[in-house]
């Protein structure tokens, strides 16, 4: 119900029949909200829905708050392990970045003008949205690199190097085990499957042996490699007088939808 | 789901043919062979190794019809014993015409209303609920029932389980209050009558769980999901086939939970077990391939996600048809994955397609139907086609209001 709900609504609201489409997201957040708990995924998409909405009709505080709501659930899914692997955790802020360039665009419109301490809030909040939309995969990867080349100390690079090659190995066995899967039964080999597995398990078990190395002597090292976004007033500090930070922001084609 | 509680019915049904042929054995001093594939079958049919039985199940009624002849009443439970092996198997076309020559065995022996009648009855009832041919399917459970009723009584666990059946077409039929109360009064009595830490029970709250799903109480759904799946391993191990469907059922309520990383786990899991028991090309495991997929769908790999599903659903059309609406489901799922690679023509063929299935199958009030409809205003919406979608969205909307007023709810697949 809350899905149908949630299509028909962004269907108005793209035939321009805004005044339709309102109630309807409100009810469709209402059940979501009820049968799911107010962290899911769904409620992320109905959120995403209805500050595009408040977007169109120019209400820029509400759909900042909505926007904000909606982000706010694709962050706690990924610091909590909603998905299971790195790789996954990515694509999902990937495939979800809509709110957060949403909130960019909100709060630019928010605070259009205005230098009060709202207003500075409202664009240090979307200076850090669009860091997440920027890519936290790059992001992350070249913190991982920089801190590989700045450690003095070998061992550490050493690690470094080889749980990513383990990350990617793993990866790889379950793409060749899917694609094996996918194939007639007659074109199946169980000892060639059965290989797949037992190497992505023993890849996992040392992944994870190194990866308790790493935060038990190289604690610095597991901060910086679960990148968040920088908040406006450190960035801010590490200009000088003469310098700015010019920062460019890729914009969505499609919107959201549910699915 | 299509497991389930039928195993056990296998199981009653070779405890009463072994009776039987332990007394012929006995009193005509013949050699023990049946007996001992009547062992191995059961050992078989408990893990779910269907496809192994079959083969020693065909043995059994040749020996068991050259001792008795092939009028006998012993041969008849030997061919049910049979037919029961390979609708387990997903081999609808070959179990149906042994039910009904040993339906015809019976009748002749015992009458229209006696218990091995309704067992043979019940066995061509869950056939029916497997082709989604639900009307029969409730003619004939109310046949069964009205038998045990009389015959063991209403509190006897056959009768409860009758129940049970009759609650899963309910079910289906998107009847979901009544099937709510079904599952609960045969569940009441089943544990009465056989404690807490029977596979009936199990098996019932397996079903009733679904049902708490479908009308959105999750919380519910995930307890009684982890009490059936708790019993399950413990009566049947945790790799069995058993086991794998209540695994799989709660995979599926963690992914409409959000909990991805938790649902793969057990979809990995049941898919493992059910491709050793049941081989690469069971029903059951292309149900399991494609919830997988959908799951990598959401997660990114909706390209794997298609390849995965083109094999599911060439397993779903060879096993049940074209036409059925497990095959919808399929496509569905298909649909998703190529959609989500931005192949929006392709996926609205498959929508509609699934939608054409449903449309035909179902009364023109159900869920599946709104969820179709749903979709492929979705896919409409997509590709910019606004006043297109619109009508989709809206009959949609009107179905689900229709039917789940009491408890709102939403259906993602």
């Amino acid at each position: 119900m809350g899905n149908s709900l949630n299509n028909l609504a962004s269907i108005l609201d793209n035939l321009g029949r805004h005044e339709e489409a309102g109630p309807l997201l409100l009810r469709a957040l209402i059940v979501r909200e009820a049968v799911f708990g107010s962290a899911h995924p769904e409620v992320a998409v109905t959120l995403h829905n209805l500050a595009s909405h408040y977007l169109d009709l120019q209400q820029w505080d509400a759909a900042f708050t909505a926007f904000k709501r909606a982000s706010a659930i694709w962050i706690t899914r990924r610091a909590t392990g909603s998905v299971a692997s790195e790789e996954g955790r990515e694509v999902e802020i990937r495939n979800n970045a809509d709110p957060f360039l949403g909130l960019v665009v909100a709060a630019h419109h928010a605070a259009e003008g205005s230098q009060t301490e709202a207003a500075l809030r409202l664009r240090a909040e979307a200076f850090e949205s669009a860091q997440w939309v920027a890519g936290m995969g790059a992001a992350s990867a070249i913190a991982r690199m920089s801190a590989r080349m700045a450690a003095a100390d070998g061992r550490l690079a050493e690690l470094i190097r080889e749980s990513q090659d383990l990350a990617e190995e793993v990866r790889a066995a379950d793409r060749a085990l899917i694609a094996a899967v996918s194939q007639p039964a007659q074109a199946r080999n169980s000892a060639s499957e059965q290989e797949l597995v037992t190497k992505s398990q023993a890849s996992s078990v040392r992944l994870k042996a190194i990866g308790d190395t790493l935060a038990e002597h190289f604690p610095e090292y597991a901060t910086l490699a679960g990148t968040t976004p920088l908040p406006l007033n450190d960035v801010v500090k590490l200009l000088g007088g003469d310098e700015a930070l010019v920062f460019l922001c890729p914009a969505a084609t499609t919107p959201t939808f549910g699915r | 789901m299509r497991c389930g509680y039928k195993c056990f019915v296998v199981r009653v049904l070779i405890a009463v043919v072994l009776q039987g042929l332990l007394a012929a054995v006995t009193a005509r001093a013949q050699p023990a062979d049946p007996l001992q594939l009547l062992r191995r079958i059961t050992e078989l049919s408990k893990v779910g190794r269907y496809a192994e039985a079959i083969p020693l199940g065909r043995e059994l009624v040749t020996e068991t019809e050259r001792m008795v002849g092939n009028e006998h009443p012993m041969a008849a439970m030997a061919i049910v014993t049979l037919a029961d092996l390979h609708r387990l198997q997903g081999q609808l076309d070959e179990a149906e015409p042994m039910l009904r020559r040993a339906l015809a065995i019976y009748e002749k022996a015992h009458g229209s209303v006696h218990p091995t009648v309704a067992q043979v009855l019940a066995s061509l009832s869950y056939i029916a609920i497997d082709r989604a041919h639900y009307r029969e399917a409730e003619q004939l459970l109310t046949r069964v029932l009205a038998i045990r009723d009389r015959e063991l009584g209403s509190n006897h666990p056959d009768t409860l389980l009758t129940l049970v059946s009759i609650a899963r077409v309910r079910h289906r039929e998107a009847r979901y209050a009544e099937a709510e109360a079904l599952f609960q009064n045969a569940l009441a009595g089943l544990r009465k009558s056989l404690g807490t830490e029977h596979a009936y029970v199990s098996v019932t709250l397996n079903n009733l769980a679904v049902v708490y799903k479908e009308q959105g109480k999750l919380a519910a759904a995930e307890a009684q999901l982890r009490e059936s799946l708790r019993i399950q391993e413990a009566l049947f191990g945790v790799e069995s086939v058993a086991a794998a469907t209540v695994a799989n059922n709660l995979g599926e309520l963690h992914v409409r939970q959000g909990r991805y990383a938790e649902a793969e786990i057990l979809y990995r899991r049941s898919l493992d077990s059910l491709e050793r028991a049941l081989g690469p090309d069971h029903p059951d495991v292309a149900n399991q391939l494609a919830n997988l997929a959908t799951l990598f769908t959401y997660q990114g790999r909706a390209s794997e996600a298609e390849g995965l599903l083109r094999r599911a659903l060439t397993i779903t059309e060879t096993a049940v048809g074209p036409d059925h609406p497990d095959v919808a489901a399929r496509a569905n799922n298909l649909a998703h994955a190529i959609s989500a690679q931005h192949r929006l023509q392709e996926a609205e063929v498959l929508y509609r397609r699934s939608l054409a299935i449903r449309e035909a199958h179902f009364g023109p009030d159900h869920p599946a139907i709104a969820i179709a409809l749903d979709n492929l205003g979705a896919i409409l919406h997509q590709n910019n086609r606004f006043a297109e979608a619109e009508p989709f969205a809206r009959r949609s909307l009107s179905i689900l209001r229709a039917i789940l007023r009491p408890h709102p709810s939403t259906h993602g697949q």
